[in-house]
């Protein structure tokens, strides 16, 4: 049989093979639920779940610093209040918490507290559009939503990419599931009451954990990188959380994540929190809504952490505890 | 800039609608345009190279017309040798200087003397061994007046600079080329409908199978002293699947992209794992290379004149040489002999046997196939080994066991490589290397689809460089 060819073949052809890899991915985003296919899309669907359903006295807002290291059942506990643990990822910025805000804002009537918590790490990383597009929120919104943001070509690219080619940006679910080894449905880490992320590490983890060499492998190549000062971004995020708690009528308290104690000798890593430190005390002079808690982070050793940012299960709920002790002492509105 | 890379895409778009932009009449501003998009290409590497490519074509193009130019047997032969020696040099240079001086330095420390040498860790420029055979065929087919020199310039450097071949092949044949970038170019619906699915199939071929195989078959070289079991032959098969898989994929998007534009590029590949021996692989695998090392190499030391003994020095030498065009390592030199070795055994039976190219019917055919495979597959091992006492430990550990990485990379590899055993059946029992343009076009734009599907689920995601670029 000859080959046959006409214009007309090779336009059905093109059209058919792009039409087979869209339909691909609807059906994929459709049929499969693949927020359900990550562990990032877990924990952010749980999140956003959380924020749906109710309000709290008290949210924690920020990193996987916040959401592994601020247990929202003791602190609710030792506080008397009920704390929803909002925190999600560093890689959304500052700006992430502010957009969190604001959704929960939308839902329900201003809580008396915002806790935002976040590591130094998170005060350099800057959001790709498959970061963006993780965050359920219309796409866009980066650009309408205070602080606006301005996003690359390809960080557009990268945000169309992560929403409408599932097969593509959760490849590996898929790859599993196609290869007959189980949808790669994420049960870890567990997501406990209030949102708190807990992980213990099985017996292998705890001896190949080892916040020493992420701190080798991440932290100071990027810290080699990072041009020194605060971004530009991160603050004006920051600013806007500030000017949040005075609208609503609410407290806004600024904690500097707890950390590997390993961290203290990186002089790069203690002048960013330097920085940060300095600029979270402007911005709590320039307002009463506004507080931090003082002393900076608090750091940890090896065996209470599973990366230099991650405190694990236990530690997290002494941590805890003493942050409820640190709230007492700050000057809030709200518990007057 | 590599195939497989995000900014490739792009690329291209860009430059295929500045080419047909331009308007297919107008042949000189389109060779422009991709004279350009080719310096481009060349330069994301390191722009500092170009130069050595501007080089290696306004030698060629001088020396070229001077040759032609001139009647004196002497004066056209030094000539050549200039060209020749320029261009060897040059290669030499950047790819076996270090070789070659470490390799001395090793022979006299085992003669006992402790020279304090330093190696100059030089850097190989991409491709170069690639468009240095190029360049190199056209000088010498001037000089046989085999072609007329060309007096265009532009013409000959996109010759020597076409963006999808300059970096990995095909080896291109000036003889061939050139009228094309010299001539009006028709683009017809038969060349999209085949560049497409070259295009296709060959990054399918790259991202899913090649690079997945890589994926089975790296650790195993890479923790070769723990390997035991059918691990190292695990490994070797893997390595086998990767580097056909991932060559000749290269040499389907560049022949797809060629045909998108109206050009024809040679067939570097013709299903060589179904070779019924060493010749005939020979003349299926990187056939643009074996046809250069044939013409240019082969047929001017003698080829098969001057008796048997002359053809198998000829055969075992080329080979040898052509192990080394390779790479600067001894397993490519050793590699190339092997398969010389086996081009001379293969031949000397032939001899004995009165001559006799025998006829093989079906069941005779795959049984050579088969027999060929074990003997292909030491061959591989040669070349991906980084050194022979890798390769010896190797061979000693492998046995039958089946451990469980054996078990599973062995089925990591027959999950990704049915499609290819699948096609490359159809292929040979059709005999049409473009079989799948005979489906119907609605299974053909399914099919399509699927591959496309296929890559975004199972396609390996950071850019894996293409095998053939370190030669």
């Amino acid at each position: 049989m000859p080959h046959s060819a006409s214009k007309r073949n090779a336009r059905l052809v093109l059209g058919l093979a792009l039409l087979v890899a869209v339909l691909g991915n609807v059906a994929a985003k459709r049929l499969f639920n693949p927020p359900w296919l990550s562990p990032d899309r877990r924990i952010i669907g749980e999140k956003f779940r959380l924020l749906r359903e109710g309000p709290a006295d008290v949210l924690v807002l920020g990193d996987s610093s916040a959401a592994f290291g601020v247990n929202a059942g003791v602190l609710g506990e030792a506080l008397g209040q009920t704390v929803h643990n909002l925190a999600t990822f560093g890689r959304f910025e500052v700006a992430g918490s502010a957009w969190t805000l604001d959704e929960y804002l939308a839902r329900h009537p201003a809580p008396g507290t915002v806790l935002v918590v976040h590591g130094a790490r998170t005060w350099w990383l800057e959001a790709s559009g498959f970061d963006l597009g993780l965050l359920p929120l219309e796409p866009g919104y980066w650009a309408r939503r205070e602080p606006r943001r301005s996003v690359s070509l390809q960080a557009l690219g990268e945000f169309a990419l992560d929403r409408w080619a599932p097969l593509y940006t959760q490849h590996r679910s898929f790859a599993a599931g196609l290869r007959g080894r189980g949808w790669a449905v994420p049960e870890r880490p567990e997501i406990g009451v209030g949102g708190t992320l807990a992980l213990v590490l099985t017996e292998e983890e705890a001896r190949w954990s080892n916040p020493a060499s992420f701190v080798e492998r991440f932290v100071k190549p990027e810290l080699a990188r990072r041009v020194p000062g605060l971004p530009l971004r991160q603050r004006q995020a920051a600013e806007a959380l500030a000017r949040r708690a005075e609208a609503g009528g609410f407290d806004l308290v600024f904690v500097q994540a707890p950390q590997w104690d390993g961290l203290e000798s990186v002089p790069e890593h203690v002048a960013v929190i330097d920085e940060v430190q300095a600029f979270l005390a402007h911005l709590a002079a320039a307002s009463p809504r506004v507080h931090v808690v003082a002393g900076g982070p608090r750091g940890f050793p090896t065996d209470a952490m599973e990366n230099p940012y991650h405190l694990l299960g236990a530690p997290a709920e002494g941590y805890s505890r003493d942050l409820a002790v640190a709230l007492r002492a700050l000057p809030l509105a709200s518990r007057d | 800039m590599q195939f497989n890379s995000w900014i490739f895409p792009i690329f291209f778009a860009v430059v295929y609608a500045g080419y047909l932009g331009l308007g297919m009449g107008r042949t000189r501003a389109q060779n422009a345009w991709l004279l350009v998009a080719s310096w481009v290409f060349y330069g994301c590497w390191d722009w500092r190279f170009l130069g050595l490519l501007a080089l290696s074509t306004l030698i060629d193009f001088v020396l070229a017309r001077r040759i032609e130019a001139s009647d004196d047997e002497r004066t056209r032969k030094r000539l050549l040798l200039v060209s020749v020696g320029t261009n060897l040099g040059i290669l030499g240079f950047f790819k076996y200087f270090d070789f070659f001086l470490e390799s001395t330095v090793r022979l006299v420390e085992r003669m006992g003397f402790q020279p304090d040498v330093t190696t100059l860790g030089i850097v190989l420029p991409v491709g170069i061994s690639f468009y240095t055979f190029q360049t190199l065929s056209y000088t010498l087919d001037v000089h046989r007046r085999r072609m007329p020199a060309t007096d265009d310039l532009m013409s000959f450097a996109l010759f020597v600079g076409f963006f999808p071949q300059l970096v990995a092949g095909p080896i291109e044949r000036a003889r061939q080329l050139l009228p094309q970038i010299q001539n009006p170019r028709r683009i017809t619906a038969g060349a999209v409908e085949a560049g497409v699915w070259l295009i296709v199939w060959g990054y399918f071929k790259k991202t899913v199978i090649a690079d997945q195989a890589a994926l089975v078959a790296n650790p195993i070289f890479a923790g070769w002293e723990g390997a035991r079991g059918l691990e190292p032959l695990l490994g070797v098969l893997g390595f086998t699947i990767h580097i056909y898989c991932d060559f000749s994929g290269y040499s389907d998007i560049a022949r797809g992209l060629a045909k998108l534009m109206g050009f024809e590029f040679m067939l570097n590949f013709r299903l060589p794992y179904l070779a019924t021996g060493p010749a005939d692989f020979w003349r299926r695998w990187h056939v643009s290379l074996s046809t250069w090392l044939r013409d240019y190499l082969y047929v001017p030391l003698g080829g098969n004149r001057g008796g048997p003994w002359r053809l198998y020095r000829n055969l075992f030498v080329t080979m040898a040489l052509g192990g080394l065009w390779h790479g600067a390592a001894w397993p490519y030199v050793i590699w190339g002999s092997y398969h010389g070795a086996l081009l001379v055994a293969e031949r000397f039976v032939r001899d004995v046997r009165g001559g006799r190219e025998d006829s093989f019917g079906l069941v005779g055919e795959w049984t050579r196939i088969v027999l060929f495979w074990p003997l292909m597959l030491i061959g591989m091992g040669i070349v991906r080994c980084e050194s022979v006492p890798q390769f010896l430990s190797l061979w000693s550990a492998q046995s039958l066991e089946l451990t469980p990485r054996a078990t599973q990379g062995f089925g990591t590899l027959l999950y990704f490589t049915w499609p290819l055993v699948v096609m490359q059946l159809a292929q040979h029992f059709s005999k049409d290397l473009l079989v799948a343009l005979r489906l119907p076009v609605v299974l053909r734009g399914l099919l399509v689809g699927l591959l496309l599907l296929a890559m975004l689920v199972f396609g390996v995601r950071e850019p894996v460089e293409f095998f053939y670029f370190q030669f």
